[in-house]
């Protein structure tokens, strides 16, 4: 690897060392003392027109901003003098003197940046005497996106988004000066499958997402990181929940797997997670029909399996492409050292969604496919294991006694969908389902168990470069559903397996899941309006 | 008073004025015409390098109202190429029109000038980028352009010199900021036109991403005398007392008797420039205020205006720029409050919308002036006033915004009692027809 430059200047009287070609402002947050802007994104190209991120450097001619201005060595640069805080508090002055300041109506309200500024800055009544210039309020963008024109401050991150992020241009700014407005070309709508992004990186309150409009006030939100798992390449998210609901989803920094973006699908599969819920246990064993306590199934599965032990030939067993890591391992375990069967395979959950772009998105709508491989669920060759496809033909034939089902969507693989689905299945003994949606198999199965969905457990996902990142549990579980964790756990034990642990910590060593920082509990709620209600450290 | 060069001795304005014909390549030629060109491309006269040298010697100043040094400037020029010399005719500020009468009637020193320039900056191509208001103007150096290749002054191969040299004209869609380098190479580019974030500068990264020199019409014009008689003559060409070189062009408006373009020497007393050429005030009226060099510059008292020598030095010794020489003349009866309105309606117009001081601040100042002429303004919208326009003096991209307030901070200081007088009298003392404020919305 060749060696980074790095030049080494002083901000505010501390020497801070950066790669060559670093822009002031982006070592301003290494020595924490982050200059404040509007138009400067990390992930978008610099433009410079908020003029808020001004700061003083010894032997320049004026003043220059930070985000266009590279790290020199020896450069000396001063954030806090009062001249710089005299130009941050004229410019905030000139962004509010046609602004609205419509803060208790406006959904940015509490992680507004502009908000945030004022109240370091000035926090002076407006003293403004001439009308106000008004502009479009309720422009619709597209169904997700509404614009309000007079909140606007013209940063331009939106227009940057469209032009070099996801290079669909829809956006631009008609007219000049103070009649400057962000319009869809052409009259038409946004169009890209990125678009909620664009109220992300809205540093103010003019593009906010129909989804969250008026649902919620910011600072009620609790933020857990999670992952998306619309697809494989996992974007790092974080859920936006209260009152066990998830309430947005935003995306959470990772420059090797999503960098500061995700697309219009992942914000909304969390809508997937109450729907078609299997929430109880269902038995259709002779002597056990009916409706059975979460202990009683998993007793009911204990049986069925301690059965099937005795012909491994004839167990298979299907993993979820949506399951994490500690739980395929759990599996690969349990079927394939426990049981001994070389029957193992994994399929897709899901294959619903977007299709392929060159930004984000890819053609595995499955979030964990590679991890699951990873940990061991493939079929064993040594013994002759089938895979997917040959598992469900021998089921056909008649060759299966006992399958094991995890996860939704096995119709999907079966030309015939769910009618052939039934056939198949009427010619093994028994079946048995874990999963959290009520899929068909659900509906069939002999045993079938309840599972959290991906909001409502730990674990970690492997991506498809094979990047792994941790979803954190964010929600409750519905009362008396357990983990897979858990469930595997106990069917290891009741089975007298090895114990190779029963949390999700002591799995992440197996797995080598990254450990997600542990969030400092939120202190009080605190009042002010102002604080960044994330706590998380903003772009 | 002497001069090197001698009174009435012109070198943009080296024709009778008013003439028919003085456009055409006949005409031209009669007055000398292309005689640099070929003296330097067929007889050898300068290298390029050595013709730069002379441009810097000549001391010749940018001639669009920053004045910035041609010769420093054009050294600046990126090794790279193909590069660029963009010519910018996008003369829009108000008071100024010294260009136009080159582009209208002497295009044709327009064009030979550029291909001067071309030569010494080792380039090919040029463009002229003229405002699109300016629609005779156009008609004129595009007939010039036309003639120049059928005489083999442009083309592939000019003057069997083995040298291919191009002008393009391109018509802007009539915005002031285009008139701003950047700004200008955008528009030329087929973008909006809104200034870039300097660096990189456009002599590195300009026009199609090339190299790119932009020169305003004035400057490139001149430097067919630069070729002509060398740069220590153009040297020459000067007041005494002053530093500034060679001629430039004024443009007269206002109050005086005979409005209009003049050429003379740098360093030319205002006052004889008012009295001789302009034949003094109109109907003999005494001066209250003078704009020297077009709209954006402050704006002086008649005492001091009358000590100021037309040149670089001395207008920034009384306190005000050079600029463009877009001579404003105000004589005693005119509202300073509505001569302030009249400017910063048209800066609230022309700002781009890019940065924030600027198009927050020309509209506030705007509409705080308005209201004052109106006789609805207040003592602290005065102060008010001043501030802001001080707010917004040297924070953004371009100098729009620095040149909406130089005129608001002059005014004020200058006239600041005149605007007293709108707030105590509760309207405009001089009689200012104008609306109600509360009739208007704020964005008339």
């Amino acid at each position: 690897m060749s060696e980074i430059k790095t030049v080494t200047l002083t901000i505010d009287g501390r020497q801070v060392t950066v790669p060559a070609g670093t822009s002031v402002l982006e070592a301003s947050k290494v020595i924490g003392a982050e200059v404040p802007h509007f138009c400067y994104h990390p992930g978008l190209p610099v433009d410079g027109n908020c003029r808020m991120c001004i700061v003083e450097i010894d032997g320049a001619r004026r003043p220059p901003v930070s985000c266009a201005t590279s790290c020199a060595d020896g450069m000396v640069v001063r954030t806090d003098t009062a001249a710089v805080k005299a130009i941050r508090a004229s410019v905030m002055e000139f962004l509010l003197v046609n602004h609205p300041i419509d803060c208790p109506i406006c959904d940015k309200a509490g992680e507004c940046m502009l908000q945030d500024y004022y109240m370091q800055h000035d926090r002076k009544r407006s003293e403004l005497r001439d009308e106000k210039v008004h502009k479009p309020r309720l422009v619709k963008f597209s169904d997700r996106i509404v614009f309000n024109g007079e909140r606007c401050i013209l940063c331009t991150r939106c227009v940057r988004f469209t032009e070099n992020v996801t290079r669909t241009h829809e956006l631009g700014i008609v007219n000049r000066g103070d009649r400057a407005l962000v319009e869809v070309a052409g009259g038409g709508s946004l169009h890209n499958r990125y678009q909620d992004n664009v109220a992300d990186i809205c540093p103010v309150g003019a593009l906010t997402k129909t989804d969250f409009r008026f649902k919620k006030r910011v600072w009620f939100l609790k933020h857990t990181d999670s992952i998306c798992p619309g697809c494989s390449r996992g974007c790092n998210v974080v859920l936006d929940h209260d009152k066990n609901e998830v309430v947005r989803v935003m995306p959470r920094f990772r420059a090797e797997v999503n960098g500061h973006w995700m697309c219009d699908e992942g914000r909304d599969i969390h809508k997937r997670i109450g729907v078609d819920r299997l929430l109880a246990p269902r038995v259709k064993l002779p002597g056990r029909e009916g409706g059975a306590t979460p202990e009683e199934a998993l007793e009911a599965v204990a049986e069925v399996l301690g059965e099937a032990r005795k012909t491994p030939d004839r167990l298979a067993a299907i993993a979820s492409s949506w399951g994490t890591n500690e739980e395929a391992f759990l599996f690969a375990k349990l079927f394939g050292e426990t049981l001994r069967t070389p029957h193992m395979d994994v399929k897709s959950d899901s294959d619903e969604g977007y299709p392929e772009d060159d930004v984000l998105h890819t053609a595995d709508h499955n979030p964990n496919r590679a991890g699951v491989v990873a940990q061991g669920v493939v079929p064993n060759d040594k013994k002759g294991g089938l895979g997917l496809a040959g598992i469900l033909d021998a089921c056909r034939r008649g060759d299966i006694q006992c399958l094991v089902v995890w996860g939704p969507g096995l119709s999907g693989h079966l030309p015939g969908g769910e009618s052939e689905l039934a056939l198949v299945l009427s010619k093994v003994a028994r079946v048995v389902y874990l999963g959290w949606k009520d899929d068909p198999v659900a509906r069939l199965a002999h045993v079938a168990l309840p599972t959290p969905a991906w909001a409502e457990k730990d674990g970690s996902y492997t991506n498809c470069d094979g990047i792994k990142s941790t979803s954190v549990r964010a929600l409750d579980p519905p009362p008396g559903v357990r983990g897979e964790i858990e469930v595997l756990a106990d069917l290891q034990a009741r089975l007298k397996g090895r114990s190779y642990g029963r949390t999700f910590r002591e799995l992440a060593a197996k797995t080598g899941a990254p450990l997600p920082p542990r969030r400092p509990a939120p202190a009080l709620r605190q009042p002010s309006l102002y604080r960044h209600a994330s706590g998380v450290a903003r772009p | 008073m002497a001069y090197t060069i001698l009174d009435g001795h012109k070198t943009l304005l080296n024709f009778p004025r008013g003439a028919e014909g003085t456009w055409t390549l006949d005409s031209y030629r009669t007055r000398g015409g292309y005689s640099a060109l070929e003296a330097v491309l067929r007889e050898g006269r300068y290298t390029p390098a050595g013709l730069l040298d002379q441009v810097k010697k000549s001391g010749l100043r940018g001639r669009g109202g920053a004045g910035f040094p041609t010769g420093l400037k054009w050294s600046f020029l990126a090794k790279q190429r193909p590069a660029y010399l963009v010519c910018n005719a996008d003369e829009s500020e108000p008071g100024t029109f010294k260009d136009r009468v080159i582009l209208e009637e002497n295009p044709h020193q327009l064009v030979e000038g550029m291909i001067l320039s071309l030569f010494a900056l080792e380039a090919e191509h040029g463009y002229v980028y003229v405002r699109g208001e300016y629609v005779h103007p156009q008609k004129r150096l595009d007939a010039a352009i036309r003639e120049a290749y059928e005489a083999g002054y442009l083309g592939e191969d000019v003057l069997g010199a083995g040298r291919a040299y191009h002008i393009t004209l391109h018509s802007g869609a009539g915005a002031y900021i285009c008139g701003e380098e950047t700004g200008l190479i955008n528009s030329l580019e087929g973008r909006k036109g809104q200034p870039r974030l300097k660096p990189p500068f456009p002599a590195v990264i300009g026009v199609f991403n090339k190299p790119t020199i932009v020169n305003n019409v004035e400057t490139l014009a001149s430097v067919c005398s630069i070729a002509e008689f060398g740069g220590e003559a153009y040297a020459q060409w000067r007041n005494e007392s002053g530093k500034s070189t060679g001629t430039k062009l004024f443009s007269v408006s206002g109050h005086v008797e005979r409005p209009g373009v003049y050429e003379v020497p740098m360093g030319y007393p205002f006052k004889r420039l008012l009295e001789e050429e302009c034949g003094g005030m109109l109907n003999g009226m005494p001066l209250k205020a003078l704009i020297v060099g077009g709209s954006s510059v402050p704006v002086v008292d008649a005492e001091t205006a009358m000590k100021i020598d037309l040149d670089y030095e001395s207008c920034a010794a009384h306190g005000t720029l050079l600029g463009s020489g877009g001579v404003i003349v105000m004589g005693e009866g005119t509202c300073m409050v509505r001569s302030l309105e009249v400017l910063l309606r048209f800066y609230h117009h022309e700002s781009c919308g890019q940065c924030t001081p600027c198009r927050e601040g020309t509209g506030w100042i705007h509409r705080i002036v308005r209201r004052v002429e109106a006789g609805q303004g207040t003592m602290v919208d005065l102060d008010e006033l001043y501030r802001i326009a001080d707010n917004m003096e040297g924070k953004t991209i371009c100098t729009l915004a620095d040149a909406a307030a130089w005129p608001a901070k002059s005014h004020l200081r200058v006239f600041r009692q005149e605007f007293e007088r709108h707030v105590h009298e509760g309207r405009c003392p001089f009689g200012g027809r104008f609306p109600d404020p509360f009739h208007l919305g704020p964005q008339a």
